[in-house]
């Protein structure tokens, strides 16, 4: 994808072209300019739309148990069939979005300030928070990355705040290393150092000198990360280990005694899948396009 | 090199400490009693579940000492690889782990070479043909990868034969020296899935470092020299446009391994994964330690390898 000119002015200087132009003419010009992004950020919205408005969406109970409609095909009264208890599929599906966004997005939040805090203190002072932080950041590094967080569900318990921890822990030492070493090279700017030599204390600098220029990474990594949240938490889920029944979650329906009967009814096998695709696809288009257009420096990490 | 390799071995030792140290207090925070778990397994057999039976068990299991000498302990046995006997299945881990690793290398290594043999000839070509048709549809194909979870590739890739030929890959594991053809029938698609995900991303990557390098002087001189297309593209481009790649396969073995756990459970293949979920589910301490200490000691040494690698690609990377 070919930046234009002026957006390649933006990624250069974010903040002196945000100012000059009003916010909705940047948004305009993402939009002209990213067609595959705009398209992540519908998904991303119908995403929220779906997770904030469920209780209207819904025509059912995601949890009623009606064996009388037990493995219907898609329908004018069920949308999308119905499972071989007879829950509604659409319901579930639009519950199961409730519990995909709430989870990633505590999940990214947890990890992306943890790892920030780290990142910036690590950086910052450098000595040895930074050589102790940044071994622990490598252990936690040294697990492949389902692993780690299968094993923390595990081992505190499945519920939906377990499954937080575990995701946002598995999260933080990718957002520590990308703040670390954004932090190493902002301080080393003359503004920085005029700052230490007018007295500012170091918590000012960092929260006024240095964090601002730090925000960029952290907010497009974000929204990467987002999508790996969710994928991660539905393979949670598909494993047994996600947000515990009868919590709807789009993993859990493609798992368990559930697929004994995708060869009856194959739809069921089909609409969790088709959610989750989306809604990964979506933080995917967007958070790329962001990067593109705030920080090309960024591109081909994740 | 050799002094390299044994530098890194040795900076490898805290990291890999500290693994044993998070995955021992891991699983002593389990939830449940090991000792509970065990006497209930056995009252099946009609010996109920006293206070006396669980204490006297915690005293035999070693469950009441003090963490830091259970875990010291620990660590002496995996050094001498005595990895002690399934809590529950009562097998020595040791054999357990003996018949799961073939499956689970088989299935990663042939999910990896999968993802190779399908994000090569795209990345190069999308990379070529630039902004062609072809580009856009490797682009879309490499997104579309990166979202869709393997779990459901995988449960699409048993459901679709199912439904139109009505077919079913084996249910038992069929052993590669017993029948390839068979092993084949039943490897092939779990490694398909595991592997479809990985190329989107090697693919991705491969795209954007091939279009640098054929920017580059060199190239144009061999093109200039009238060199055939194959020649400059293979002989010239591709190693320097690898170099990136290979660091990026280093991080993704990690989840090629989570992957595989993932397949496991969806393909029903008696792997390590199938036993890690197996031991959590049922507190198996020994066995889900000795097996995640394995993951994570895999990806260590594939990291290792992999900075090893740099030096046989890019001359100009030296270790001393």
């Amino acid at each position: 994808m070919a930046l234009s000119p002026d957006l390649a002015g933006v990624g250069a200087l974010p903040g002196l072209a945000a100012r000059k132009r009003p916010a909705w003419a940047g948004f305009l010009s993402f939009l002209r300019h990213k067609p595959l992004g705009s398209f992540g950020l519908l998904l991303v919205a119908l995403l929220v739309f779906t997770a904030v408005f469920a209780d209207l969406l819904a025509n059912h109970d995601p949890e009623t148990v009606a064996v009388r409609d037990r493995l219907l095909g898609p329908g004018p009264v069920y949308y999308l069939g119905t499972d071989h208890y007879g829950r509604d599929t659409w319901s579930r599906i639009v519950y199961g979005a409730r519990t995909s966004l709430y989870v990633g997005i505590f999940a990214v939040v947890f990890g992306t300030v943890v790892g920030s805090l780290v990142g910036l203190v690590s950086g910052y002072f450098g000595r040895t928070f930074d050589a102790v932080a940044q071994r622990i950041m490598d252990m936690i590094q040294a697990f492949p990355l389902l692993i780690l967080a299968m094993t923390i569900v595990a081992a505190l318990g499945t519920s939906v705040q377990n499954v937080v921890i575990a995701l946002g822990i598995v999260i933080t030492p990718s957002t520590n290393r990308v703040v670390r070493g954004t932090v190493l090279s902002v301080k080393e700017n003359q503004y920085v150092e005029a700052a230490r030599a007018i007295g500012c204390r170091h918590a000012r600098i960092i929260l006024v000198h240095i964090l601002p220029n730090v925000l960029a990474p952290i907010i497009i990594l974000a929204s990467i990360t987002l999508g790996l949240a969710i994928l991660t938490e539905a393979s949670l889920s598909f494993l047994g280990l996600g947000p515990p029944p009868p919590t709807p979650t789009w993993g859990s329906m493609l798992s368990g005694e559930g697929r004994d009967y995708f060869e009856r009814q194959p739809w069921l096998a089909v609409w969790p899948g088709v959610a989750i695709s989306l809604a990964v696809l979506g933080f995917n288009f967007f958070g790329d396009a962001l990067r593109d257009v705030l920080d090309p420096r960024l591109r081909g990490s994740r | 090199m050799q002094a390299y390799v044994a530098r890194r071995l040795i900076q490898a030792i805290p990291a890999l400490l500290g693994v044993t140290v998070i995955i021992f207090l891991l699983m002593r925070a389990l939830p449940g009693d090991a000792a509970v778990a065990v006497l209930a397994r056995r009252g099946e057999g009609g010996e109920g579940v006293t206070r006396e039976a669980v204490a006297a068990l915690r005293e035999q299991m070693g469950l009441n000492r003090p963490l830091h000498e259970q875990y010291l302990d620990w660590l002496q046995r995996s050094v001498r690889l005595e990895f002690g006997e399934s809590l529950y299945t009562r097998r020595p881990v040791l054999v357990d782990i003996t018949q799961a690793l073939p499956v689970t290398l088989e299935l990663a290594s042939l999910g990896f070479l999968l993802a190779l043999a399908i994000a090569l000839p795209i990345g190069i070509l999308s990379a070529v043909r630039q902004d062609s048709w072809q580009d856009y549809a490797g682009r879309i194909f490499a997104v579309g990868g990166l979202s869709v979870p393997e779990f459901w590739t995988g449960t699409m890739f048993i459901l679709l034969p199912l439904l139109w030929f009505g077919w079913i890959p084996p249910v038992r594991l069929v052993p590669i020296t017993q029948d390839p053809w068979g092993n084949l029938q039943q490897f092939l698609l779990p490694a398909l899935a595991l592997g479809i995900h990985d190329a989107s991303n090697i693919m991705r990557l491969l795209r954007s470092s091939f279009l640098e390098v054929l920017r580059q002087d060199y190239i144009r001189t061999a093109w200039a020299k009238g060199l055939r297309e194959r020649t400059v593209l293979v002989r010239h481009a591709l190693k320097n446009a690898l170099i990136p790649v290979v660091t990026l396969i280093g991080v993704r073995i990690g989840r090629l391994l989570g992957g595989t756990v993932v397949l496991e459970q969806v393909f029903n293949l008696p792997g390590m994964g199938k036993l890690v979920i197996d031991g959590v589910l049922h507190r198996d301490y020994d066995v889900v330690q000795f097996v995640v200490l394995f993951f994570a000691l895999a990806f260590v040494f594939v990291n290792l390898t992999v900075d090893l690698l740099y030096a046989w690609l890019d001359p100009r990377i030296r270790y001393a």
